[in-house]
């Protein structure tokens, strides 16, 4: 083989290679994904990978005797691999004391509330931009406030992107929280679309009013917000200054996990292409449900969090997972096998990832149980023949993956509960937003348009959607309330039976029909129960919150039961007096179920929290728990078992000295 | 008859000869390439023939043009490419499958090195300073192999790397 030469290129973001042309150096270099060819018109003929450890440790592998290095990248190299190493080193770290931490001096408080693992977890977040992919419940808003003070940017602006529920229960209070005693209290503002269009001007005014007064501000915003990008402060070229740091929390429920990296809006969501934008010195994404079952959703984190490093999805896909063509186009999976070790070891340097049973052993893990129901007659009668229609529908009208799923959502909620009603409502078709056409760009240079007929609605504008209203006949229900009774709630009517105990429940459903049919029901049959929907007002869901929360003030007659949809449930809300969840339906991503229990968990209260899942015998319930039970392997394989194993390998090498 | 590369580097490979039956043609499939096949700069191209043994002398020779393989039938036929049809006794010659995709890359790499470093194609001005500085170049990447600290060959390294920015700063 001839000898080549690798440097870094003048931009620092590529490595560029340059040998005597050699068949087999290029067979080499072709097998480091990113590999592009330079032409002489360009500085070339030469090669270039991505700059990363990664790209590196290929190019060593498969060129190793024959590279000589530049003196740039050989410094590089050094620092890298010297950063990786203090890196794994911090993530490896358990427990800090206290006066490890720089803000020990300048916010004892904060220091001193943390937990040993939240002060390493600080250190480790003050040192890079990373993934908190920690288990919920483990604190990981404080930990990030903590690490933005502990890196020297406390002085912000900072930038938080977060559900909307979670903006002022979460943010606002941590943020006053922990900066209240600082010389200048950190200025909080929250901002929503659905806010008035004047307090929304008023936030406005602030914030800009704290950028010139150079006063701390945190900008604590929906996702909907950062997407729009209409305000000045998300463009760099209003904003040159930018943020100290961008934070989004909860991010496996924005649009980073469809992430695609192209410039294109039409292949990429409007959501990352809108955060590639914004100029901030640290980036954070949270988590503690990122994957849903697909390694593939981390790409968008981690390309948020460093983008010149984590350039194209396909690339990453194809080192790390497994990649088949399915005929259609290609199948992204799991981790390639062989590589799980590996794969962790690449990630290790960027995310910090811990768990109940690691952090807090003495805490018991819930109890899953599941809770198997046979239908009703009659419902399973409807059950049966809308499953045999919706087969026929699949197969003749050879739906896409969104006509499929609707109709599993359907037969879910048949295998709910009985639907006496069903009532078809006309709406515009959201596609071609009613026109019945869609107009599309023919080309960017030209200008012009054209239109085709709406694919969804055929050219109608108009679509009918079914809404199902179901009825209390139901074999889930049946099956509920004796566990209800079981856990000591009972109805005043309720023959026989005495209410008994203080113990709260979580009733959920994905369903907003059922959750309202359930909430009716438990409450005609004298079970005091709120409930939490998608419809309900801000003001009542706090109120509604406070009742099942450990800081709230409960009264011996309130409520016992909170009946919930999964999705409005299950982030950025707190019941931590609850010690049980009812889940009358699961959805397709064990992670919503996950989320959910996780309300209930309260790290410094020792309680056991059981969680029941209901599931309809011999129904679509049966293929999500087997899908379920498949994601849940991935999620636990990836993110926690070879984490452990290569955790362990790092702890055994610093106690030999090898670090 | 035999099928031969008309340059040493063209590789003929028989993949299967029949005699017709009930006619007097034979049909030949046959793979072509130049150079290294398991270069990934190389196409493998498979190629039909058809022919009248009869009509034919002892050789066959192929060679390389632009537009594909073409047929002579003798070692020193002249450069002009001749087309199939024009050679006395082929009645079919066609190319039938790519057996091997060439990399654009590795062969633009290949034809840009071999074009950078011909003293023929050498001229005076920005494109023969630079083939002259790639050539220090490579010749410095093999010193440096040998000794890292060899300054003079970092000065090439370096002469070469900074030639394009150069010229783009203009």
């Amino acid at each position: 083989m001839n000898k080549a030469f690798a440097e870094m290129s003048a931009a620092g973001d590529r490595i560029e290679i340059s040998f005597r042309y050699d068949p087999d150096l290029v067979t080499c270099i072709r097998e480091v994904p990113g590999a592009r060819f330079v032409p002489a018109n360009e500085g070339g003929p030469m090669w270039t990978v991505p700059l990363t450890l990664e790209s590196a440790r290929m190019l060593n592998k498969w060129m190793g005797p024959s590279l000589v290095l530049g003196r740039a990248f050989k410094q590089w190299g050094k620092e890298a691999i010297d950063r990786e190493r203090m890196l794994n080193d911090l993530a490896t770290v358990d427990d800090l004391p206290a006066d490890k931490l720089q803000i020990a001096q300048t916010m004892p408080d904060l220091a001193e509330w943390l937990r040993g693992y939240q002060r390493a977890d600080t250190q480790f977040l003050a040192a890079t931009s990373a993934l908190n992919l920690n288990q919920q419940r483990l604190g990981k808003t404080p930990e990030t406030i903590a690490a933005v003070f502990e890196a020297g940017l406390g002085d912000g602006p900072h930038l938080v992107c977060a559900p909307k529920t979670s903006l002022n229960t979460v943010w606002r209070f941590e943020v006053e929280r922990w900066t209240a005693k600082l010389p200048k209290p950190h200025e909080v503002i929250t901002y929503s679309g659905e806010m008035s269009q004047q307090t929304r001007a008023n936030a406005i005014e602030e914030f800009w009013k704290c950028i010139d007064e150079e006063w701390p501000v945190w900008f604590v915003c929906t996702y909907q917000t950062v997407r729009d990008g209409a305000e000045p402060f998300m463009d760099p070229k209003e904003f040159p200054e930018g943020w100290a740091s961008f934070t989004i929390d909860e991010f496996h429920k924005s649009g980073l996990p469809r992430a695609s990296g192209k410039k294109d809006p039409k292949s990429n969501s409007k959501f990352a292409l809108a955060v590639k934008e914004i100029n901030a010195q640290r980036r954070y994404a949270l988590s503690g449900t990122p994957m849903g079952g697909k390694p593939i959703k981390l790409w968008g984190a981690l390309h948020f969090i460093y983008p010149r490093q984590y350039t194209s999805k396909w690339q990453w896909a194809k080192t790390w997972l497994q990649v088949n063509n399915n005929g259609y186009g290609s199948d992204i999976g799991g981790i390639q096998r062989g590589r799980e070790d590996e794969f962790y070891r690449a990630m290790a340097p960027y995310v910090v990832r811990r768990l109940r049973s690691e952090v807090l052993p003495q805490l018991p893990p819930a109890q899953w149980i599941d809770v198997w129901c046979d239908m009703t007659p009659k419902q399973e009668k409807q059950y049966r023949e809308f499953a045999a229609r919706a087969e026929t529908t699949i197969e003749e009208l050879q739906l896409n993956a969104i006509g499929i799923l609707a109709e599993y959502a359907r037969l879910k909620v048949f295998a709910d509960a009985y639907c006496a009603e069903m009532v078809n409502k006309e709406v515009n078709c959201g596609t071609c937003g009613g026109s019945g056409k869609i107009e599309n760009e023919a080309g960017a240079n030209t200008g012009s348009t054209v239109s085709y007929t709406c694919p969804r609605c055929l050219g109608s504008g108009k679509r009918t959607i079914q809404h199902l209203i179901p009825s209390t006949d139901s074999g889930k229900l049946e099956a509920l309330v004796e566990r209800l009774a079981e856990q000591g709630i009972v109805g005043k009517n309720s023959a026989g039976d005495e209410a008994e105990g203080e113990s709260l429940a979580i009733v959920a459903s994905q369903f907003k029909e059922v959750a309202d049919m359930v909430h009716a029901y438990l409450n005609a049959n004298g079970i005091k129960a709120v409930k939490i929907t998608g419809d309900t007002k801000d003001e009542d869901r706090t109120v509604n919150q406070m009742l099942f929360r450990e800081d709230g003030k409960r009264l011996p007659d309130d409520p016992r039961v909170i009946v919930m949809t999964t999705t409005a449930g299950g982030v950025a809300i707190t019941l931590d007096l609850v010690e049980n969840v009812h889940i009358l339906d699961e959805t397709w991503v064990p992670d919503d179920q996950e989320q959910l229990a996780d309300r209930a968990v309260n790290t410094s209260r020792m309680h056991q929290i059981g969680v029941y899942v209901y599931r309809s015998r011999n129904t679509i319930e049966q293929q999500i728990a087997e899908a379920n039970i498949e994601k849940g392997k991935i999620n636990r394989d990836i993110l926690d078992l070879r984490r452990q194993g290569f955790r362990a390998t790092i702890v055994e090498s610093q106690k030999n000295g090898k670090s | 008859m035999t099928i031969l590369g008309k340059k040493e580097n063209i590789s003929v490979l028989e993949i299967s000869r029949t005699l017709m039956p009930d006619t007097t043609y034979e049909a030949v499939v046959l793979e072509l390439w130049l150079g290294d096949r398991s270069d990934l700069a190389t196409q493998v191209d498979r190629y039909f023939l058809l022919y009248e043994p009869e009509a034919m002398g002892e050789h066959l020779y192929i060679e390389k043009s632009y537009s594909g393989w073409e047929l002579a039938l003798a070692e020193n036929a002249s450069n002009t490419y001749r087309r199939a049809s024009q050679v006395p006794g082929v009645v079919l010659w066609d190319m039938i499958a790519k057996v091997k995709e060439s990399d654009r890359d590795a062969l633009n790499h290949q034809a840009s090195e071999a074009n950078m470093l011909n003293p023929e194609y050498r001229r005076y001005g920005y494109d023969g300073k630079r083939n002259e500085r790639y050539e220090a170049f490579l010749n410095a990447i093999d010193t440096l192999a040998d000794d890292y600290d060899d300054e003079a060959a970092w000065a090439d390294v370096d002469a070469f790397r900074r030639i394009y920015a150069e010229q783009h700063e203009k």
